[in-house]
């Protein structure tokens, strides 16, 4: 058995931390403010590349928490009891992750008060009407779940923990469709996107919950098995590889068509514009990065299991930027076939407010997760299994 | 559905009409959209003898000057089609700062060979038959009319842009501010749009519809009235008489990224 | 019961913040009275019967924009006066001159903002701004750019 307890969270530290998070939330709802007040222009978007740094936010965001759920369902899907410690925070982290993801799709909307009319009114050939039911039904199976979890039934618990792997996968496959279906440019269009999203979620969840897993166990003087940590870095290590590889047969595939020529000059070896940085330096730079830190002995200290889950955090962010900016960027073939003006590349460069609204709203998803282990019995009081 | 109050209100005036057996006068509203398949002819000839008029007009020789130049020389190229929609459709232009600059009609300059020579034409939102804006749309604000008209509820919008991104032709454009500061004039037949909301040429319906129910034969929208050229023709592709159906059916005409199965409505002629 | 004192506090302080309107207005002796509003001149009636359109107006634009923006209809039929009207905002500036005279008098009065003028343009912005009328732009551009002949 293994028993959870809340945690103290009386000490000094504890208060700092929630102070820093809350203080990084309202800084992101501040800019939040200034964008509804001034509109989109405070953003860097533009007519030509009108989704951005905010698009992102959301994959992102959906990602980690589709991520994190279906690492915490594999206790209960694989029947691998060891992981069941994490089971809990890491339910809990998914449900504020995709709190947070809603609330990022209200930021980038240009007209949120309208917003329930996704629900109201149907579009049934639209990916993203297909999405506001899988993200809803998404946070009331996840809470079933968590509640069922905290309840201690097993029977339920392993039904629900396949459940939730299910439709973890579907929904963060609706988010790579709403990408992965647009057919105006060649960028965009990909059959592979849909199932890169799902290895990218589960790389950016492992990525955001290994560093803090150690963090809390540090911080709380709880003992944590470093040798569950050490598979978890090796599944995150192992799927950073495949997503390496998907971005190689992308690649690949669209720079094969000679129509696509500019296009992919643009977005992997022009220089002069930030889609080539974003794609060498952060995407691939950082998976590399991940790998290679994994590898070597220092890979299986906490320093370097945590570096390399926030490196490869960072660069699914990356990935998730460079799937939708290019694209964008580069201006559509409007009349096929022909030298056409206008024709200019537009460089996208997020402002300082899009920053400011993604960290905010992690913030708030770390937030939440520090004030849940205070008020739920979520962290187990030893990450060990017990000898028997 | 009726509502009591309406209920009411019907019967009450049933019976009023009946005891002053007054004749009614109506216009011939006519509400049927699916006997229209409103369609544009681009008569390309014309309008590039158009825009060469203007350049030369001005001393500039287009293919003389540098990518950045001719890119800007056509954003802010205003024939009288392009000035004649901005006015009165309400479109915030802003010609010095590209990145929120919104347009409903722009003009595009292409050629097939480098030492061909440029021909121009105006580019608007192509009324697709089968609309990416409208597949994308998640709560059915983008819509296709019976008549074939794209049309934007912006009572429904939510903001996503999601149409605008996946539109072939970047037929649309988004206020990314109030869009009032930047209004010379308003018209008050059509809607000023508040920040956060796209917007496109819809032929204009506003003035089209109009004159549809008050029984015009032919209704027109602004850029087709204005042309000095008639390079641009508008008309019904359903009445087998009207021009449009039978430059559609003799001529060359082509449509823009046809591979893509959205079959536009709006044709181009020798392009 | 847990903390009864505070619970009945409680109520008493809500009650008394909730109805505190009826003690301000009961206490400065204020009367209140509707708000007076510039009705055009020379008309007999407006679209429906005036108890109608005073109580339900905002039902009948929202089906005027129905009609208009899904159905593609322009024009509505009077229940009480079969008479038709354009189903458009402009519709009602056409008699009613300003939206601060008329409209917005009944509007500040009970506290509502309707989005409606979020994105059409009332009369006095209309005035404020300069209008544009289709046909006098249309002949403008006529003079401006007169029609060439296609054969030369």
């Amino acid at each position: 058995m293994v028993e959870f307890k809340k945690i103290d969270g009386r000490s000094n530290g504890y208060w700092l931390i929630c102070a820093i998070f809350f203080v990084l939330m309202m800084w992101g709802f501040y800019a939040w403010y200034l964008q509804l007040v001034y509109g989109h222009c405070v953003t860097g978007l533009s007519q030509r590349v009108p989704w951005g740094f905010g698009t992102a936010a959301i994959c992102y965001t959906i990602g980690a928490s589709a991520g994190s759920l279906i690492v915490s369902a594999l206790s209960g899907v694989f029947g691998k009891t060891e992981f069941k410690f994490f089971s809990r925070s890491a339910c809990v982290f998914a449900l504020a992750t995709i709190v947070a993801a809603m609330l990022s799709i209200m930021q980038d909307i240009g007209n949120p008060e309208n917003a329930l009319n996704v629900l109201m009114h149907y579009n049934p050939t639209s990916v993203f009407s297909w999405n506001s039911f899988l993200y809803s039904s998404y946070f009331v199976i996840g809470f079933v779940y968590l509640m069922a979890q905290f309840g201690e039934k097993h029977r339920i618990t392993k039904a629900l923990a396949v459940l939730a792997v299910a439709w973890a996968v579907l929904v963060h496959s609706g988010t790579g469709g709403i990408v992965g279906f647009v057919y105006s440019t060649d960028l965009y269009h990909s059959s592979l996107t849909i199932p890169m999203f799902i290895v990218s979620a589960i790389v950016s969840g492992l990525g955001l919950l290994i560093p803090m897993w150690l963090l809390t166990f540090k911080w709380t003087n709880r003992p944590l098995d470093r040798n569950l940590m050490w598979v978890l870095a090796k599944i995150m290590g192992a799927l950073t590889i495949l997503l390496l590889y998907c971005f190689a047969a992308e690649a690949l595939d669209t720079a094969y068509v000679p129509g696509n020529a500019g296009a992919i000059h643009m977005a992997l070896f022009d220089f002069r514009y930030p889609y080539a940085w974003d794609f060498w330096v952060i995407q691939v730079g950082g998976c590399l990065l991940t790998v290679l830190i994994l590898l070597t002995p220092w890979g299986k200290t906490d320093w370097g299991m945590g570096i390399a889950g926030f490196i490869v955090a960072i660069a699914v962010y990356g990935e998730r930027y460079s799937l939708i900016t290019p694209g964008l960027g580069y201006p559509k073939d409007l009349v096929p076939g022909m030298i056409f003006r206008p024709f200019w590349i537009v460089p996208y460069y997020p402002s300082w407010v899009e920053y400011a609204e993604i960290i905010g709203l992690m913030s708030m998803a770390c937030l939440v997760y520090c004030i849940g282990l205070k008020i739920f019995a979520i962290l187990p009081e030893r990450g060990e299994v017990e000898e028997e | 559905m009726t509502s009591r109050r309406e209920f009411l209100i019907l019967l009450a005036t049933s019976t009023a009409a009946i005891a002053t057996s007054k004749a009614m006068q109506l216009p011939k509203t006519e509400v049927d959209l699916s006997k229209y398949k409103w369609a544009m002819v681009v008569q390309v000839d014309k309008c590039t003898k158009c825009i060469n008029n203007i350049l030369k007009k001005k001393g500039i020789k287009f293919d003389e000057l540098s990518l950045d130049k001719q890119n800007e020389l056509l954003r802010n190229l205003r024939p009288p089609c392009v000035a004649a929609c901005d006015l009165a459709n309400n479109v915030p232009r802003m010609p010095n700062n590209p990145r929120f600059d919104c347009y409903m009609v722009r003009i595009i300059a292409a050629k097939s060979t480098e030492n061909a020579e440029w021909r121009f034409f105006p580019l608007m939102c192509q009324e697709c038959e089968h609309p990416a804006c409208v597949e994308v749309c998640p709560t059915k604000a983008s819509y296709k009319r019976p008549d074939g008209i794209v049309v934007v509820d912006l009572h429904r919008c939510i903001g996503c842009r999601y149409c605008m991104v996946a539109c072939p032709y970047n037929a649309r454009t988004f206020t990314f501010m109030d869009p009032l500061e930047h209004l010379e004039k308003i018209n008050p037949e059509v809607p000023i749009r508040k920040d956060g909301v796209p917007m496109k040429c819809e032929f204009c319906r506003w003035l089209i519809d109009m004159e549809r129910c008050e029984g015009v034969k032919n209704p027109k929208p602004v850029c087709v009235q204005v042309c000095p050229y008639d390079a641009l023709v508008f008309g019904n592709l359903k009445d087998p008489n009207s021009e449009v159906s039978k430059i559609v059916k003799t001529s060359k005409v082509v449509r823009l990224r046809a591979g893509l199965g959205t079959e536009p409505k709006v044709f181009y002629q020798d392009l | 019961m847990y903390s009864t004192k505070w619970v009945i506090a409680g109520i008493i302080v809500f009650l008394v913040a909730v109805t505190l309107p009826v003690w301000y207005n009961a206490a400065m002796g204020e009367q209140i009275t509707p708000p007076k509003l510039v009705l055009p001149k020379n008309k007999k009636h407006c679209v429906e019967s005036e108890s109608y359109m005073i109580s339900d107006h905002m039902e009948l634009l929202v089906k005027w924009r129905e009609m208009n923006v899904r159905k593609g209809e322009g024009f509505y039929i009077s229940k009480t006066y079969d008479v038709p009207y354009k189903t458009q905002l402009v519709q009602c500036f056409q008699c009613h001159k300003s939206y601060d005279d008329f409209c917005g008098r009944c509007h500040n009065f009970v506290g509502v903002r309707p989005y409606c003028f979020e994105c059409h343009a009332t009369p006095d912005l209309v005035k404020q701004k300069g209008e544009v009328n289709v046909t006098q732009l249309i002949q403008h551009f006529h003079q401006m750019y007169p029609k060439v002949n296609s054969t030369s």
